[in-house]
């Protein structure tokens, strides 16, 4: 479907540097593309075979110049249809061989592309997903690498063939006879612009049917998504006259291009009528005046048909290069980028007990240049629980992004067990600390997957055993395939309870030493939320961990209570002490918490 | 909906939509039809010229002859490519103007079906029927036609001619060409299926990546980027091998089309040459039949292209009329007309899909005066937007009587009801185009002061002034981002510029913070008092402006009464309205 981005229009003029770059994809292939150019001369030597040897069939057997004997006659005739025979066999071989191969360069070459450009969008920040909406990465994944197979498997190597048909034809044609053959050339300007103006044309109008057409396919998907809109506000009509007026731009441009097609053929025949013309007065002549043979003249008849599809073809090649050009830029745009959150060059080693949190000074601006965070300092003691309370925009969510170092902090520093986070490997930090999330999103695959995440090094026995303990088998044991139902997407067949008793697991599996939380705000049933804070409790103990309190039991339960307010610790300290403050806390706790009393009364 | 047809019936139906496409043009198409005989029988002249050139080259020749004869190639040749651009030009662009037709009908018939369809259908799938599916039907009634037409006259006058020519030789010849255009056939239906499975591991490769990059902030956290990789590897793979597989067969064709063409020349080289040789036939024969094989090749390959392009295009035909099938399940066959604008609901209860749903809105009554404000304020999913999509019919109730003007708005006609009403919707939807067009969008004409005064008073005047290009800044992807209050005022304003009898907000202030909200009210407040409004908001800052306050909870309407009555009956707003004074006295610590 033609879902385009704008972006995504360009072309650009080739570029040897960017091109430099591209061939590099082909080393790993040399030995085939080299194989695929050797069939590829080949195969054009043998299309320059069948108009020879008719012509070595007329002159020598069918109308022999003096007496020859029929059944020489006759025997040579055979000889050499069995040459074209064999001629035939072996084009039909190197052509589809070479066809083969080049495809399969081709895919190599994009599942290579593709593989980079993956594992390259794995290592980068998040900020740069902040940036960078997901389609824009997908069209680099999928469309931008079709656009350069194309050019792989299409392009570059066709050029060859094409000049070594042309070159064949008018090497072998000026043999022949090479006045008569400098005469039929005459026409390979003509065609050669012929085809030049054909391809502006036709790209023009390409591109035009591209636009437009993506103009009118937004207009549509909008009104189909908006069509609730349009028929409240009673504009049916007024949306059908503008849809009508994209639909006739779109007709035009495509009338465009009927134009050139019809246009350009009759012009392709006119030429080669003239080029035949030709052949026939002027060989004719010679062949009166005994110059030329018969057979010559079929052959350069023949070999004038020719002409034009190696022509056309070349001309063709630089459109596929040009949108090589912009797609291989776009690639490497994101190719080139380096993520700034990386290993330390000599990283420290995690340590495996509950370990000690500490933020000290820290300040983060996020890219858009909104401080969240501003001299923020806490600790957390190894195996203490704390929970970090504030209204909305306190700035909370990007305590735990600084801690898994989604990004890296402005200022200050973020300590585990006395050692700036920058010193230890990312993989280890970020398993070393269980985050969950407040929306919890979920894999499609199986409820087993959205556990393991795909680590088979955890076994079902553990799976089972951490669902239990985190009171998620019994809703899991109901589902019509227990573990192995799929989730996903449409996961919205799990409850939100149940989706965070999902992520519980998820997280504990990997027996985490700090566990950092996002309690979800959105209310569940009675049972479950009894099952989920049972859970959480079970979860915390002997553990370091941050929780984002939504939940009046959990602020209840751990040992200390920060809270934020526009980005800065304004308050610290235990439920009841914070409360006989009567400051920030105990207004917060009225409006959040408080209501969350009646029905805990209830329990 | 429609009971199942038989696919026989449906693949007849197609035929007729097609056919109905068609007719409007069949002038035109027979003006296409006689180019396209004259341009054929032209270039069929070709080779019976060069026939004779060469026949007559032999037996000796005058330079003026010779010169008659490639003066007539090229003459002939003129003509006939003028009547060959005729036929591309009429016939393919008939096809264009049937594409628009078509395209033209689908989008009215959308417009003419309610949000229950919506529900059924999703976007994805009626833009593929718009694309994909009319792109196949275009290429049935153009290059399919046109094609077949040619391949009937090249194919019998040339084999005809070749007939007369020898006939012994003309069997030898077509057999291979008939072989091929059963290859291309069966080859062209293998290609599309094994097409089709690269196209679904394209897909998997693509939702594969979407998940990932989605959830790419999971996938750190869990320091799972070594297996996410090494799984899109193996999808990756997986469509590697579909391509391979796709290619084998495909790569096929070009080779094979040249060598069944080749195959051609050699037959006549054999057979021909022998004949030559005995004196049945002549040279000039010999090269003729050469010419005449030659143009067969191209409509003998376009044989089995076109019998898959009608295959398709059929199907993709009977897709399109399911949905043009599709009736509204909202009837529009009122005449009365409201007087006045008031509003009434009498046991009005809702569930959305047809029997055993949910039950939405559970027996509701509710009086809106002429004139009067009303706020709407409940929990998420208490049914208030639900309420709103009844009084504007874009549903029809389970049960009970909506009332407007004092008329059953089953009674009124659609687009007179709906003229009545400025809705700012919960969602915003604009379009993609400036913000002088989404805020003139429910009128037909919005003169400069008008769109001015609308925009003072939704209070997005002076923002928009500071865009670059003021009212004329596009939206979206292509112009500015608005942000989600921004977007809310122009809605607010795009409600206003109709000068409706009634208007709804529904949780239309949501995205600004109170102080906004507060100034935004204050400005719309003589616009409210002169109409009949519907309030809908959870906060109790916009509900106190109204002149009388309906809860809903759970479906159904659990307090009513004015700001102070309700706060006396201390329930669940007076609970709304302390936790809302809290969150102020928060915001400003």
């Amino acid at each position: 479907m033609e879902y385009i981005q704008a972006d995504e229009l360009q072309e650009k003029p080739y570029d040897s540097r960017l091109m430099k770059r591209l061939l590099r994809y082909l080393a790993p292939y040399k030995r085939m593309v080299v194989f695929s150019v050797l069939l590829l001369a080949v195969e054009s030597l043998l299309e320059l075979a069948p108009p020879f040897l008719t012509k070595m069939a007329i002159d020598r057997y069918l109308t022999p110049a003096g007496h020859v004997d029929l059944d020489i006659r006759l025997a040579g005739l055979l000889k050499v249809v069995l040459i074209l025979g064999a001629a035939l066999i072996g084009g039909f071989i190197s052509s589809y061989l070479h066809g083969l191969i080049m495809s399969l360069v081709g895919q190599r070459v994009m599942f290579d592309m593709r593989m980079q450009i993956f594992r390259k969008l794995q290592r980068l920040d998040v900020s740069f997903f902040d940036r960078n909406p997901v389609g824009r990465l997908m069209t680099r994944l999928t469309n931008d690498v079709e656009t350069l197979n194309e050019m792989f498997t299409s392009g570059v190597v066709a050029i060859f063939l094409d000049i070594f048909t042309l070159a064949g034809i008018v090497v072998v044609m000026l043999w022949l006879n090479w006045k008569l053959a400098l005469l039929t050339f005459t026409v390979l300007p003509l065609l050669y612009v012929c085809a030049h103006i054909f391809r502006i044309k036709a790209r023009d109008s390409y591109r035009n049917v591209r636009i437009r057409l993506a103009s009118l396919n937004t207009f549509l998907q909008e009104n189909v998504t908006g069509m609730s809109v349009v028929q409240i506000f009673n504009r049916e009509q007024g949306q059908f006259r503008r849809f009508t007026h994209l639909n006739q731009d779109l007709y035009d441009a495509h009338i465009q291009g009927v134009m050139a097609y019809a246009v350009f053929y009759p012009a392709v025949e006119l030429l080669s009528a003239v080029a035949i013309a030709l052949i026939i007065a002027f060989g004719g002549l010679d062949v009166m005046g005994g110059i030329m043979t018969f057979g010559s003249l079929v052959a350069f008849i023949q070999y004038a048909q020719r002409f034009y599809r190696p022509i056309s073809d070349l001309s063709e090649k630089y459109n596929v290069l040009q949108s090589a050009m912009a797609s291989s830029e776009r690639i490497f745009g994101v190719l080139d980028r380096e993520p700034r959150i990386v290993d330390a060059a000599s990283p420290a080693k995690m340590p495996d007990t509950p370990s000690e949190v500490v933020f000290d000074h820290v300040s983060f601006t996020y890219a858009t240049g909104d401080e969240v965070l501003h001299d923020v300092s806490f600790r957390v003691g190894a195996g203490e629980k704390v929970a970090i309370v504030g209204y909305t925009g306190a700035g909370k969510t990007t305590i735990i992004s600084l801690l898994s170092r989604f990004y890296d902090v402005g200022s200050g520093r973020v300590l585990i067990d006395g050692v700036d986070i920058r010193e230890y490997r990312l993989n280890d930090l970020r398993r070393h600390i269980a985050t969950v999330l407040q929306d919890v999103f979920l894999f499609s695959g199986s409820v087993a997957h959205n556990i393991h995440l795909g680590n088979m090094e955890i076994g079902d026995e553990r799976i089972r055993d951490v669902a239990r303990y985190i009171n998620a088998e019994k809703f899991i044991e109901r589902l019509p395939k227990g573990y192995d139902e799929e989730v996903g997407e449409r996961g919205s067949s799990l409850s939100v309870g149940e989706r965070q008793l999902l992520s519980f697991a998820r997280a504990l599996v990997y027996d985490p030493k700090i566990l950092v939380l996002d309690e979800a705000t959105s209310s569940v049933d009675t049972e479950t939320e009894y099952l989920v804070q049972d859970a959480l409790r079970k979860f915390m103990a002997n553990r370091t961990s941050i929780v984002i309190a939504h939940r009046l039991s959990t602020i209840r339960y751990v040992d200390r209570i920060i809270v934020l307010h526009k980005g800065r610790v304004v308050e610290e300290g235990t439920h009841a002490e914070l409360l006989a403050k009567s400051g920030h806390y105990a207004r917060l706790y009225e409006l959040q918490f408080k209501d969350q009393e009646r029905t805990q009364v209830l329990e | 909906m429609n009971a199942p047809a038989s696919s026989k019936e449906k693949r007849r139906t197609a035929l007729r939509t097609i056919f109905r496409y068609l007719r409007p043009y069949r002038l035109q198409l027979m003006w296409g039809g006689v180019s396209l005989l004259v341009a054929d029988l032209l270039v069929l002249a070709n080779p019976w010229i060069m026939k004779t050139a060469i026949d007559a080259l032999s037996r000796g020749i005058t330079k003026r002859e010779l010169l008659v004869y490639a003066g007539a190639l090229v003459l002939l040749t003129l003509v006939g490519g003028v009547f060959r651009f005729f036929m591309r030009r009429i016939m393919i662009g008939v096809s264009r103007r049937i594409e628009v037709d078509m395209r033209a009908d689908f989008l009215r018939h959308l417009q003419s079906l309610s949000p229950s369809f919506y529900h059924r259908h999703r976007t994805g799938e009626l833009m593929a029927l718009a694309t994909n599916d009319l792109n196949a039907v275009r290429t049935l009634v153009g290059p399919a036609v046109m094609y077949s037409m040619n391949t009937v006259v090249i194919g019998t006058m040339s084999i005809t001619l070749m007939m007369t020519l020898s006939w012994k030789l003309t069997v030898a010849v077509l057999a291979p060409m008939a072989a091929m255009a059963v290859g291309v056939y069966f080859s062209v239906k293998v290609i599309h299926r094994l097409f089709e499975r690269v196209q679904s591991r394209f897909a998997n490769i693509n939702a594969r990546a979407q998940e990932n990059l989605s959830g790419i902030r999971v996938v750190k956290a869990y320091a799972r980027e070594e297996y996410e990789t090494q799984e899109f590897d193996t999808l990756s793979r997986d469509y590697v091998e579909a391509n391979m597989k796709l290619f084998k067969v495909q790569s096929l064709l070009q080779p094979l089309f040249a060598t069944v063409a080749g195959l051609g020349v050699l037959a006549i080289l054999y057979f021909g040459g022998r004949q030559v040789i005995g004196q049945q036939i002549t040279l000039g024969t010999f090269v003729a039949f050469n010419g005449y094989l030659m143009m067969l090749v191209w409509p003998m390959i376009a044989l089995g292209w076109v019998m898959n392009m009608t295959e398709q295009g059929l199907a993709s035909m009977q897709r399109i009329n399911d949905v043009l099938a599709e009736q509204s399940d909202i009837r529009d066959t009122g005449v009365a007309l409201p007087q006045a604008s008031a509003i009434e609901l009498q046991d009005v209860s809702f569930a959305y899909g047809a029997g055993g749903g949910r039950e939405v809105l559970r027996h509701i009554n509710l009086h809106i005066k002429d004139g009067e404000t009303l706020a709407i304020v409940g929990a998420t999913g208490s049914g208030k937007t639900t309420l709103i999509s009844l009084i504007l019919r874009l549903y029809d109730p389970t049960a009970g009587v909506v009332k407007v003007g004092g008329q059953d708005v089953r009674d009124i006609p659609l687009e007179r009801l709906r003229a009545m009403v400025g809705l700012v919707p919960q969602d915003i939807f604009l379009f993609s185009e400036t913000i002088r067009e989404n805020i003139a969008f429910g009128v037909s004409e919005l003169p400069d002061p008008v769109l001015q005064l609308v925009a003072r008073t939704a209070s997005i005047h002076d923002e928009v002034m500071e865009f670059p290009d003021r009212f004329e800044s596009m939206i979206g992807e292509r112009g500015i981002n608005l942000s989600g209050g921004q977007k809310q005022r122009v809605a607010i304003a795009r409600a206003l510029a109709r000068q409706p009898q009634i208007l709804i907000l529904d949780d239309a202030l949501s995205s600004v913070d109170a102080t906004t909200e507060e100034k935004i009210l204050n400005s719309l407040r003589s616009e409210l008092a002169r109409r009949t409004a519907i309030l809908i908001s959870h906060r109790i800052s916009t509900a106190r402006q109204a002149d009388r306050v309906v809860v809903l909870d759970d479906g159904a309407i659990v307090e009513q009464g004015t700001h102070e009555e309700l706060i006396a009956l201390n329930g669940l707003y007076a609970d709304m309205h302390h936790k809302q004074m809290l969150m102020v006295a928060l915001e400003k610590g």
